[in-house]
Order: structure tokens, then C-alpha cells, then sequence
């Protein structure tokens, strides 16, 4: 551009144009005009981009009149011509229009002799070609001509640079299979130790952290040069990919032998402590996603960061806050998860945007909840961080946040009184907090779920159980969701089972009946739920309670049998419970239980099927006749007469089958609902029970949470008055459970008090809950010293563990089997797995027939497994046998690293 | 691997696209219309990566970019490729750019969007790193010139001078439409 301007004269008008056309006349060959003038009319890709700029109004019909104006020139002779209107093809095709219809014009230009004109080509081409793409062979073709022509230009084109590339092509091939390529290391190695070219370096070093996982040996020598590179560079970017590749070190040595390499892990963490403190943002997210890594193997060195991190929080950059939030798990204690809460339930409420909200949330109940509540010492603090939860506005989580009050309230037994307290001010204020916005208000209605289940199973700790069932009668089947709405009834026969029981038992025939008038008077506006759940169970309770009122105009006590329907403690239940469920001894399902059934067994159940369809026909017959012609009823009678038979047939030549049918799809039901027992929608999820141990340490926390605790009592939703009372209510019931405490949880404190060092608890806790969650009747598991292993080594990854446990056998065994078949060759490389040596058996085994002499194929991998064997015994005697150096791999890098002087910019 | 390249303006007009793998011509414009939403809604003091959207299906790809003036340049990579890396690369090739076009603005990338293409070939080919070197790169461009001029030779002359008179609705201004200095081109440390 700056050279046609510089060439541009600087007043030039249009006839002082034809004067310059003239000029070149002269010079010209005769047979060139006609198609040089043909391309002065013709629009070059500037005059379609400006002419694109100056029909902003109308693009698409401007680009359409064009791509005509190009179809006219793709059909004449020149490939000047041809050229151009592909190079504005090339354009069109960025701003999304469809070339493939060119394709062919595209090979044409592509085989032009002119370097400029083959160059367009070539980059429509790129563009635009695919694997569908019909000139695909002649494309291939092309390109095969073109590499092999004399002109250098030309084979630039189809080719590129040769420069670093076969390093990059390695290493991108040895991403997809890096077993393949683990011969190649000392090369790379080598490579590594003199190369001064950072892009290649930083390439090695990331193909190094592929190949490590599978060496471990390389890890081992890379450690060495990879510190001295750390502390030599000065280019960030090698210098983070080095610290990445020591991490990978770190991470597969860990998992085999344990070394000590306490002085790697504190230079990586020192030095992505520098990262993450930089005042570069990139350097910073790069610094936490590197130190994340580390977390998985050695949180300890991690955690001597945590004030960086928990500064990392502030930052205004979302990314580089949620990757901090992802170290936040690995820094959290028992001593320190109120202050990290606390501090994110502060960003809680100043976040902008939703996704980090939400996001927030999400990570402080699952930091809470990690390992069934491993680091919470204090429910009451936990119970209400949670209602603070309820009042973020916005959320997605009411159901999460319901379920983990559930949850808390079922499996902590001494935090029910003052669960129960705060969700009877939820249920009572639920008009106020329903009062939100739509979205709002769905969230905050999930946790009502929770709120009214709790005041309904545990009513005992209700302080006034009159003023709870009022407000749960209030409830609105228009502003309620159907499902929650289910609940609130059903909670509501609880109450009024426990209100009706207290009365009667007063002899208090008054507050009988203003009870049931409540009742009566409230009911009829549930029974017109929509939600059908919530209607029936309207109209259950209403059906009910017409009864009890006949026997309340009688003056006879019915509480004790109404009490009884929610009589039971109910426990959380393990998972697998069904499948611990023992077989009882001589049952067996497929005989039968007394005698064969006979025909008129079935014929009576299949008449009973005949009647139910035929009464449906018939009314449908009734309506269907109404105005019609008046034969239709007796076909229809006729027809399920006729239909009648053949169907008792069948029935009677199926019923096994049949039977056998129905018996698995029964079992198949109750195993997936482990709930059967009482079949509520509102059971905790977590199939283990919550040992009670943790909540003995409240008594020594109880004036430290008093601080913290006040931060999260803001006055929100729920309203500043309402917030005092049950503050009032929290401060009086903690003094009164304090001496409770004191006298009877004396003993499993002590026990916890033992062990009170936060790893060891996390243990103690793991074996509790296996102790906790057998069901009843269950055989004592056979698997449990499994899942206690499985629980210690993912202790970073999984929350649930026991779910995982089937799946870990099969990838075991497979693993393997696979792996070898494909890379029998290079086993020598590998780890000496005993899986490994049985399956080298078995595959040496067809193998030994053949004369060993005249297979190359045979000889090879017995010469690699002697070098193997060699690095083998090197590796493990760990000092290096000079005799040998020669042969070791790794040696001459050794000496050639040590005598290079690397230079960076 | 680079997965693709994209250079739009902060409107999300696409001014460079490049695919390494393919796509449609609708999805690449679904692409670049996302990947302008995630990015527009950045400051210019936070990090400059990015995982999120359709272009980066898979944990294993990300986003990196650099934001110029009216420009956003962004490389989508796999994990094989160092992040910092590639942000050297973006301001390898943007000084490249701003060398061959002396002081480059968004107007040089609109009309050479073909001359551009070719600086971007010998730096990347099919997803891989080429040449991380400025001089090499651009010696390479003086060559391709040479050869181009050698064959556009007499006969392209008419052609220059219609397009010398075509460029004279050219308002003036454009040139001075030019960008204000690139920024971070002073504080370049990790340069290859």
C-alpha cells in the first residue's frame, strides 16, 4: 500500500489516468492489451473491499452482485483473471459465504506458472479445502508437482519453512502416542541440554512432561538440568514450562518411589510464588494453575502460599479468581475454614456477574461438605452460613443449598434444635421471601422445601408449633412450585399429628377443635393445587381429618393412632444398602409360593383387565353415541367380547414368562430406589451416615464462631427484626446445650480429642462412616478394607467415594492388556508391572516355535530388553558404572550439557 | 497444536481467519461471532486466557489473546503449545506485521488481508510453528517480493496505475487513522 502511494503522483485526475495508460501502449506487446484491458474494468480485491465498505447498508446483495461479477470471470482464458477473482473469493469465504463451488477454479489457479498468481491458489485452497472437498486428488497432485519443482518459490509454497518444524511435528505426534516416541528422549535430551532456541526448548520440555509419566527414570535426569535452567532463565515463558515438567516429575515419582525431593518442590513453589505475586495477570493465572498441580500431590508445600492465594481472591480478574478458588480446597483446615468462608461469603456478596456467584457458592458448600464434612467443627456456624446463602440473589443453587441443610439436620443430631429454630423463622417469613423475583423466588422456595420438611420431622424442637403450621397453611399454590407445595402438606400432617397429640392429651377439647376448624379452613385452597403430588395429598389430609372431626364431635381421642402415621426415627441410607440387603435363606423367587396359579386365577385378574377396559369403552361408547349412529355401541361391545378370548389364551400360555417379567422389573425397581422404606422426595442424598464426633469440638469453638458469626447475620431477606429474635433464640438455646453437652457427649469428645491433629482426623472420620452406614440386617461387607484404601488415595478427587469402588477392578485389568498388545516391542521401556510380566508370557509363548535366529523381528526386543537391563540396574543401584557410560543413553548428554553456556535473550 | 487464528476488530468484524481444522463456513462465523463475546467483555488488565465457548471443545484447548488498539488477535491451542509462548508469538507476528506495513493499522489488514496471510504462513503452517525469528521471517517476505515484482515486471505497470487512480477516492484521512503506538512493543523481555 505504502509503495503504490509513494508511486501515486500527487494530483492525478482520471484523464491524467489514460495519459499513463497510453504511455505503457507503447511498450506493450500487442496481444497483451486485449486481456490488460479487460482487467481494468475487472474489480481487484481492494475494489471489492471498499466497495463492501460503501454498501454497508445493502452487504449481502452488493457481495451478491459481485460473486455473479466473479462467476463471469472465473470463465475467461487468463489466469490473471482467474487469480484475482479467486483471491476475492478468498476474501468472501472470511466473511462466511460458502466457496466450495469454486474449488476446481481453485486447481487452475493453483497450477499457474506465476509465482504470485499459484500463491493465491494455494491460500484459497487452504481455506477453503477439506476432506470432502472433490479436487482433493487433484489438489494432492498438485502439491506433489509443486515440491518436486526446480523453483525453489514454488516448493516454499506447497512446503513452508523447514525450520524447527521437525521438532514440532515430534512432539505433536508424540502427544498422540508418547509410548512411541520414548526412544527418541536422548535425543531429545541432548537436544534440551545445547539447544539455545527457546520455542524448541519450551517444545521439548512440554514433550518431556508427556514422556515422564511413562519413564520414570527420565524424570530423574531431567530433574538436574531442568532446576538449572529454572534459576538461569530469563524468559518467563521456558521458565514456566520447566517448573510445569518438574511438577510432572514430581507428580509421577510420587506415585512410584518415594525420593525426596523436598528442594524441587520448594523452588517450584518459591518460584510460582514470584509468579503469582507478579504484577503481569498472565503470569499470575499461569502461577495458580501450575500451583494447583502441585496440590494434588503435596499440599503441604501449598499451603504455605495460602495468603497469596486468598489475596488472588481480590483480584479483578474472574479467571485468575476462579483459579484460586480451585487452590482454596487444598488450603482449607479445621482451623481455618470459618476465616476462608468468611472471606468468600464477603466476595459472595460484592461479586459481579453471575457465573462467579454462582460459581462461589457452589465452592463454599462443596469446601463445607468435602468428605461428608470432614473439616466443619461447627454445624450452627455451618446451618448458617447456609440460610446467609438462601438471601443471594440470583442463585441457582436453592436446590443445593436445601439439600445440604437436609442433609446437616438429619445426620447431626445435636444441631437439630437450632436447625429446626432458624427454619421455622424461614417457614413463618416465607411471604417475605417469597415477595422476590421470579427467579429469586424459585431458589429461595427450594429452600422452604428443606425449611418445612425440617419443622415437620422434627417438631419437638418446634418452639411454637402453632404459629409454624399457621404459616405452612398459608402457603399459596400460586406463588409455590407443585413439588415444594407437596411437601408443605404433607409436613403439615405432622404438625397438626404433633399439635392434636399435645391437646388431647391436655384434655383440651377446645384447642381440638380450633385445630381441625384451621385445618378444614385452610385445606380446601390446597386441594386446588395444580401440581397433582401436592393435590392428592390435599386431599388425603383434607379426607382424613373429616374423619378425626366425627370422632372429635364424639370427644374421642384419636392423636395417639394420627401420631402414629409419622411415627420413626429416619436415618439416612447407604447406597448400596439394597444390594447389603442379605438374601433370606431358601427364598427363591422363581417358585412358587403356594399352589400353581389355575386358570381361574388368571381368568379373574384378566377379567378384571376386561372389565376396566370395557367400562372405559363404554362410557366412551356413551359419549362417542351421542348424536351418532346408534349400531356403534354394540360393534363396540362386540369387539372386546371378541378380543376377550385370544387375550385370556395368551395370558394363560405367558403367565411364566410373565411373571418372570414382572418379578424383574419389581427388582429392578426397588433397586433403584434405595429410599423404598418411606418414600419422600426429601431424603438426603449422601448414602452414609454422619458420625456425630465433630460436633463435640463445638464446646471449644462456640466463642470463636460468636465473631464470625455476626458478618453473616446482615439483615437481607428475612428482615432485621426477625434476624434479632433469632439471634435471641440461638444465644439461649447454645447455653442451655452447652451443659447438655457437657454431661452427655463427654465420652466421644474424649475419644476425638485423641486425635484431634486434622489429618489423622480425616481417618478417624473414614472409618467411622463405614462403621455408621451399614443398613440393618446387612451382611458385615466383605469390601470394606477396599474402599478404606480407595478413600486414602483419592483423597483429593473423589467426595463419594464408594461409588467409584466397582469401576476400579476393570481398569486395572484392562489397562494393561491393551497397552501390551499394541507395544510389545517396546516393552523394555516400560514399567516392570508383574501384570506386565504375565502378559509377556503369554505373548512369548506362540512366539518360541520359530527359529530364533531368523526373525529380525525376534531379535530385536531381546537386544533392547539387555539394555534395559542394564539401565535397570543402573537405575536401581543408583550409581552409574563408568565401563557402561558408553552405552548409557544418557551420558553424553551429561558431559555436553555440563560444557554448554546457554544464551537467552 | 494451534487449533486456529482469528484477528477481528473490536466490533467483531473478522479481518484474518484461520482454520486448522475444519469447519464450515457457518460455524467459523458462529466461532468468531462467540469467541468476540467472550473476549469484548474483557478489561485490558486481566489475564489473557480464556477457556470457554465452542471453538474450545475439551478441556485440553484454550484461548489466547492479545488485545491491540482496535484489534483482538487470538490463537485457540491445544495444551501441547506453552501459553506464554504464544503470547510471544502474537507479538512476534504483530511486529512482523508492523514492520512489513510500516506502522500497521487495522486498514493495512483490511486491503492486504492476502499479504498478511502470507507473514502468518511463515509462522505457522497447518497448526505448527514455523519460524519464531523476525529477521528470518521478514527476510523471507523481502524474497517473495522480489520474485513478485519480477514477475509482475512491465506488464503489471497499467494495473499499478489504474489502481493508483482507483486509490485516489481514498479518502486522506485513512493513513491517519493509524494506530497509536503498539503497546507492550517497548517491554518485550520474552521475545525469541
Amino acid at each position: 500500500m505504502s509503495q503504490q502511494q509513494q508511486q501515486r503522483p500527487p494530483h492525478v485526475r482520471i484523464f491524467d489516468a489514460s495519459q499513463v495508460i497510453f504511455y505503457t501502449f507503447e511498450e506493450m506487446a500487442l496481444k497483451n492489451i486485449r486481456s490488460n484491458l479487460d482487467r481494468l474494468f475487472d474489480k481487484s480485491l481492494t475494489d471489492l473491499i471498499r466497495g463492501i465498505r460503501n454498501n454497508k447498508d445493502n452487504e449481502a446483495r452488493y457481495i451478491a452482485s459481485c460473486i455473479e461479477e466473479i462467476k463471469m470471470e472465473l470463465k475467461q482464458e487468463s489466469t490473471f483473471v482467474k487469480a484475482n477473482a479467486i483471491e476475492k473469493l478468498a476474501y468472501l469465504q472470511m466473511l462466511g459465504y460458502d466457496i466450495s463451488w469454486a474449488s476446481f477454479n481453485i486447481i487452475e489457479v493453483m497450477a499457474s506458472t506465476k509465482y504470485t498468481e499459484k500463491r493465491i491458489g494455494y491460500l484459497a485452497a487452504a481455506q477453503s479445502f477439506h476432506d470432502d472437498t472433490e479436487v482433493l486428488m487433484l489438489t494432492t497432485q498438485m502439491i506433489r508437482k509443486d515440491i518436486n519443482s526446480p523453483n525453489m518459490y514454488d516448493s516454499g509454497v506447497a512446503l513452508g519453512g523447514v525450520q524447527s518444524a521437525a521438532v514440532n511435528v515430534i512432539c505433536e505426534l508424540a502427544r498422540k502416542n508418547p509410548k512411541n516416541y520414548l526412544t527418541l528422549a536422548p535425543v531429545f535430551f541432548k537436544l534440551m541440554t545445547t539447544s539455545s532456541n527457546n520455542w524448541m526448548l519450551i517444545k521439548i520440555i512440554k514433550l518431556f512432561g508427556a514422556l515422564v509419566p511413562l519413564e520414570p527414570r527420565l524424570g530423574k535426569k531431567l530433574l538436574e538440568p531442568l532446576t538449572n535452567l529454572i534459576n538461569s532463565t530469563s524468559a518467563m515463558s521456558l521458565l514456566y514450562e520447566c517448573i510445569n515438567t518438574v511438577i510432572a516429575v514430581l507428580i509421577s515419582t510420587s506415585a512410584g518411589t518415594p525420593g525426596d525431593h523436598t528442594t524441587s518442590i520448594q523452588l517450584c513453589v518459591q518460584k510460582l510464588g514470584l509468579l503469582i505475586e507478579d504484577s503481569d495477570q498472565n503470569l499470575k493465572y499461569l502461577g495458580l494453575l501450575a500451583m494447583g498441580k502441585i496440590l494434588q500431590t503435596h499440599p503441604k508445600a501449598v499451603q504455605a502460599h495460602k495468603d497469596i492465594v486468598l489475596r488472588c481472591l481480590d483480584d479483578r480478574d474472574e479467571s485468575i479468581r476462579i483459579r484460586s478458588l480451585d487452590l482454596l480446597y487444598g488450603m482449607v483446615s479445621k482451623k481455618n475454614i470459618m476465616e476462608i468462608v468468611k472471606k468468600l461469603m464477603e466476595h459472595v456478596e460484592h461479586a459481579e456477574g453471575s457465573h462467579y456467584r454462582d460459581e462461589l457458592l457452589s465452592r463454599i458448600i462443596s469446601i463445607c461438605s468435602y468428605n461428608n464434612y470432614q473439616y466443619i467443627t461447627n454445624f450452627e456456624w455451618y446451618i448458617s452460613v447456609l440460610v446467609e446463602l438462601t438471601k443471594v440473589e440470583g442463585t441457582k443453587h436453592g436446590a443445593k443449598i436445601a439439600e445440604q441443610i437436609q442433609d446437616v439436620t438429619v445426620r447431626v443430631q445435636s444441631i437439630r434444635h437450632f436447625s429446626v429454630s432458624q427454619m421455622a423463622l424461614l417457614v413463618e417469613n416465607a411471604n417475605l421471601l417469597l415477595s422476590g423475583s421470579a427467579q429469586q423466588r424459585s431458589n429461595i422456595s427450594e429452600v422452604l422445601l428443606a425449611a418445612a420438611w425440617i419443622c415437620g420431622e422434627y417438631w419437638e424442637h418446634v418452639r411454637d408449633l402453632d404459629g409454624v403450621l399457621a404459616a405452612m397453611l398459608k402457603a399459596k399454590p400460586s406463588l409455590m412450585p407443585g413439588h415444594i407445595l407437596s411437601v408443605y402438606v404433607q409436613n403439615i400432617g405432622k404438625l397438626y399429628a404433633a399439635l392434636l397429640g399435645k391437646a388431647e392429651a391436655e384434655d383440651d377439647w377446645d384447642a381440638v377443635e380450633s385445630l381441625d376448624n384451621l385445618m378444614m379452613s385452610k385445606l380446601p385452597e390446597l386441594e386446588l393445587a395444580e401440581h397433582l403430588e401436592a393435590q392428592e395429598r390435599a386431599c388425603t389430609l383434607a379426607a382424613m381429618l373429616r374423619v378425626l372431626e366425627q370422632y372429635h364431635s364424639r370427644k374421642e381421642k384419636v392423636g395417639a393412632e394420627v401420631c402414629q402415621l409419622y411415627e420413626g426415627e429416619l436415618n439416612p441410607v447407604a447406597g448400596k444398602a439394597q444390594r447389603k440387603v442379605p438374601l433370606p435363606e431358601g427364598l427363591d423367587l422363581d417358585v412358587w409360593i403356594g399352589e400353581e396359579w389355575q386358570e381361574s386365577a388368571s381368568e379373574s385378574s384378566d377379567e378384571d383387565e376386561a372389565e376396566k377396559t370395557f367400562g372405559q369403552m363404554r362410557v366412551r361408547s356413551e359419549f362417542a353415541n351421542f348424536g351418532g349412529p346408534p349400531r356403534y355401541e354394540s360393534d363396540e361391545e362386540a369387539e372386546p367380547a371378541h378380543q376377550k378370548k385370544p387375550k385370556k389364551k395368551a395370558s394363560t400360555e405367558l403367565t411364566p414368562a410373565e411373571l418372570e417379567k414382572r418379578k424383574l422389573q419389581r427388582e429392578r425397581e426397588i433397586q433403584s430406589n434405595p429410599y423404598y422404606v418411606k418414600g419422600t422426595a426429601t431424603q438426603p442424598k449422601r448414602p452414609t451416615e454422619f458420625q456425630m464426633a465433630p460436633k463435640a469440638e463445638e464446646n471449644g469453638t462456640t466463642s470463636a464462631h460468636l465473631n464470625i458469626q455476626s458478618p453473616l447475620e446482615i439483615p437481607g431477606v428475612v428482615g432485621l427484626s426477625r434476624y434479632m429474635e433469632q439471634q435471641d433464640a440461638t444465644l439461649t438455646w447454645k447455653k442451655a446445650k452447652k451443659e447438655k453437652k457437657k454431661t452427655t457427649k463427654k465420652g466421644k469428645k474424649k475419644r476425638h480429642d485423641t486425635t484431634s491433629d486434622e489429618d489423622e482426623a480425616a481417618v478417624v472420620h473414614q472409618v467411622n462412616r463405614h462403621d455408621g452406614e451399614m443398613p440393618e440386617n446387612a451382611k458385615s461387607t466383605d469390601d470394606e478394607a477396599e474402599e478404606k484404601t480407595n478413600g486414602l488415595t483419592d483423597e483429593f478427587k473423589a467426595l463419594d467415594v464408594n461409588l467409584d469402588e466397582p469401576l476400579r477392578p476393570d481398569e486395572i485389568v484392562r489397562g494393561p492388556q491393551a497397552y501390551i498388545r499394541q507395544t510389545v516391542s517396546h516393552r523394555p521401556l516400560m514399567h516392570p508391572y508383574a501384570i506386565d510380566e504375565a502378559y509377556s508370557m503369554e505373548y512369548q509363548g506362540p512366539l518360541q516355535p520359530r527359529p530364533p535366529t531368523t526373525g529380525p523381528l525376534l531379535k530385536k526386543p531381546a537386544v533392547e530388553t539387555e539394555e534395559e537391563k542394564e539401565e535397570d540396574r543402573k537405575g536401581c543401584g543408583g550409581k552409574a558404572q563408568e565401563k557402561e557410560e558408553g552405552k548409557n543413553p544418557w551420558s553424553d548428554g551429561h558431559k555436553r550439557r555440563t560444557g554448554c553456556a546457554r544464551g537467552h535473550k | 497444536m494451534i487449533k486456529a487464528i482469528l484477528v477481528f476488530n473490536n466490533h467483531g468484524k473478522p479481518r484474518l481467519l484461520k482454520f486448522y481444522h475444519h469447519y464450515t463456513e457457518e460455524q467459523q462465523q458462529q466461532i468468531v461471532r462467540e469467541t468476540f463475546q467472550l473476549v469484548s467483555k474483557r478489561d485490558d488488565n486481566v489475564c489473557n486466557f480464556l477457556e470457554g465457548g465452542t471453538l474450545i471443545g475439551g478441556n485440553d484447548y484454550r484461548l489466547i489473546y492479545r488485545h491491540y488498539a482496535t484489534l483482538y488477535f487470538i490463537f485457540c491451542v491445544d495444551s501441547s503449545e506453552s501459553e506464554l509462548g504464544i503470547l510471544d508469538l502474537i507479538q512476534v507476528f504483530v511486529e512482523t506485521l508492523d514492520r512489513c506495513f510500516e506502522n500497521v493499522c487495522e486498514l493495512d489488514l483490511i486491503f492486504h488481508v492476502d499479504k498478511v496471510h502470507h507473514i502468518l504462513g511463515e509462522l505457522v503452517m497447518g497448526g505448527m510453528v514455523l519460524e519464531t525469528n523476525m529477521t528470518e521471517i521478514l527476510l523471507r517476505r523481502e524474497e517473495q517480493e522480489k520474485l513478485e515484482k519480477q514477475e509482475a515486471g512491465i506488464s503489471a505497470a497499467p494495473a499499478r496505475a489504474v489502481s493508483a487512480v482507483k486509490s485516489m477516492n481514498l479518502p486522506q484521512q485513512i493513513k491517519d487513522l493509524k494506530l497509536p503506538d503498539l503497546p507492550g512493543l517497548s517491554n518485550l523481555k520474552n521475545a525469541f
